[in-house]
């Protein structure tokens, strides 16, 4: 639990990152970034999935509430927490990976972040025309 | 029922990502209707103050643009005074004029917060209630228009602007008096769409488009945009116009609350009407 301090500081900070800097950037005129959802991916492995599925929804509804769009970053967010799992199971080591992990980068190495990262970029590039 | 029970406790990881999920689209269905998103409006007090930090940071990083439209502004306004009118007799009797009634009252307010890139953006402005501001009042600007109130708090109101689906402002050609509904197709955000002017009208490129005031919430004679471009298409009986807002609504940054005064009375009589019709 020592931990908690430090993902809520990652939840605040990705969240004003979002809200305030990248929903004002447009790639190409119609593409609005979402790197916000960096949050989910992030979360320790062994998190549970019921946990996972809140944390996602909040994170979700946050956003909404900040940018007045109802329920769908909530929507968003809780899809991707909800196969979140089943994504690292297909990407991990063959015995699994160990306890308290996170799915970082230097961890595993750029080329596996990247290759994740590429799996999750259609969550990523959100419905531009909402 | 046992058997239920093992399903759905087995499950359960799947039955409350489904619960969230529907909890999720409802909300987003039902934010269609805006009233009914109250709780999650951009009005709420700790999202607008977050929004009123952010926006004068970027307001300072303005002040030099800012200033010039109020300095302009002021000339304009310096023009109109008594002073600067030439007295063309030596003579004067006081009159007390109850020709002239004030009929709109504005209210300067800030933008804290607005978005410009979604095709259903939302204005939010720094009054509300407590300074007198109600829905339906609009919103204008030192050269243009920028929408109408949509909801209020206590300190903040959201606006809903020109650049909406579902905004639709009664405009006219200026000269020509015709007028026809202004939308947006969710493009360009400089660009908006007159509707219903009639194939016969002649139209110029550089025509002027002001307000009508038959919404009884703008004033008469605002100037919205000029014509960019237009042309008919086969087998419709209106014209199909590109009009050019007047002022860019990324830039925005102080604008007007109008208040009708005679709004209530306009609108109860045309409905009184239209009750005695039926």
């Amino acid at each position: 639990m020592n931990e908690l301090p430090k993902y809520i500081f990652r939840f605040v900070a990705l969240v004003l990152l979002q809200v305030l800097v990248l929903d004002n950037i447009q790639l190409g005129g119609y593409i609005n970034p979402f790197p916000y959802i960096y949050f989910i991916l992030i979360l320790p492995i062994n998190t549970g999935r019921l946990t996972l599925l809140f944390f996602g929804f909040l994170l979700g509804i946050t956003l909404d509430v900040f940018s007045a769009t109802g329920g769908i970053h909530a929507a968003a967010c809780t899809l991707i927490a909800f196969y979140r799992p089943f994504l690292l199971k297909a990407q991990g080591p063959r015995d699994g990976f160990e306890l308290h992990a996170t799915p970082h980068a230097r961890l595993f190495g750029v080329g596996w972040f990247l290759g994740t990262l590429r799996l999750w970029l259609p969550s990523i590039t959100r419905y531009c025309f909402l | 029922m046992r058997n239920i029970v093992l399903f759905i406790l087995k499950n359960h990881v799947m039955f409350v990502f489904l619960i969230l999920e529907t909890v999720a689209v409802s909300l987003t269905l039902s934010n269609n209707s805006f009233h009914s998103a109250k709780l999650f409006s951009a009005s709420n007090t700790i999202v607008g103050g977050i929004y009123n930090v952010n926006s004068r940071i970027n307001e300072y990083l303005q002040l030099r643009k800012v200033n010039q439209t109020l300095a302009e502004e002021n000339s304009q306004l310096r023009e109109l005074l008594y002073q600067s009118q030439y007295a063309s007799t030596d003579s004067f009797i006081t009159v007390v004029d109850t020709v002239f009634k004030e009929q709109y009252t504005y209210i300067p307010a800030r933008i804290v917060h607005s978005t410009v890139n979604r095709q259903s953006n939302y204005i939010t402005i720094d009054k509300g209630t407590i300074q007198g501001v109600r829905t339906e009042m609009a919103i204008i600007s030192s050269n243009g228009i920028v929408g109408i109130v949509k909801q209020t708090s206590p300190n903040y109101s959201v606006v809903l602007p020109l650049l909406h689906r579902k905004s639709s402002i009664s405009a006219r050609l200026k000269g020509a008096g015709y007028f026809g509904a202004l939308r947006w197709d969710g493009r360009d955000p400089l660009i908006m769409q007159l509707h219903d002017i009639p194939n016969h009208v002649e139209l110029k490129e550089g025509m002027e488009v002001e307000t009508s005031g038959f919404s009884a919430m703008f004033p008469e004679g605002l100037i919205i945009g000029k014509v960019v471009s237009f042309k008919q298409e086969a087998g419709e009986n209106f014209h199909s116009i590109e009009v050019k807002l007047a002022t860019d609504p990324r830039t925005l940054h102080m604008v007007y609350v109008v208040n009708n005064r005679m709004r209530i009375e306009q609108i109860q009589l045309e409905e009184q009407t239209i009750e005695a019709d039926e």
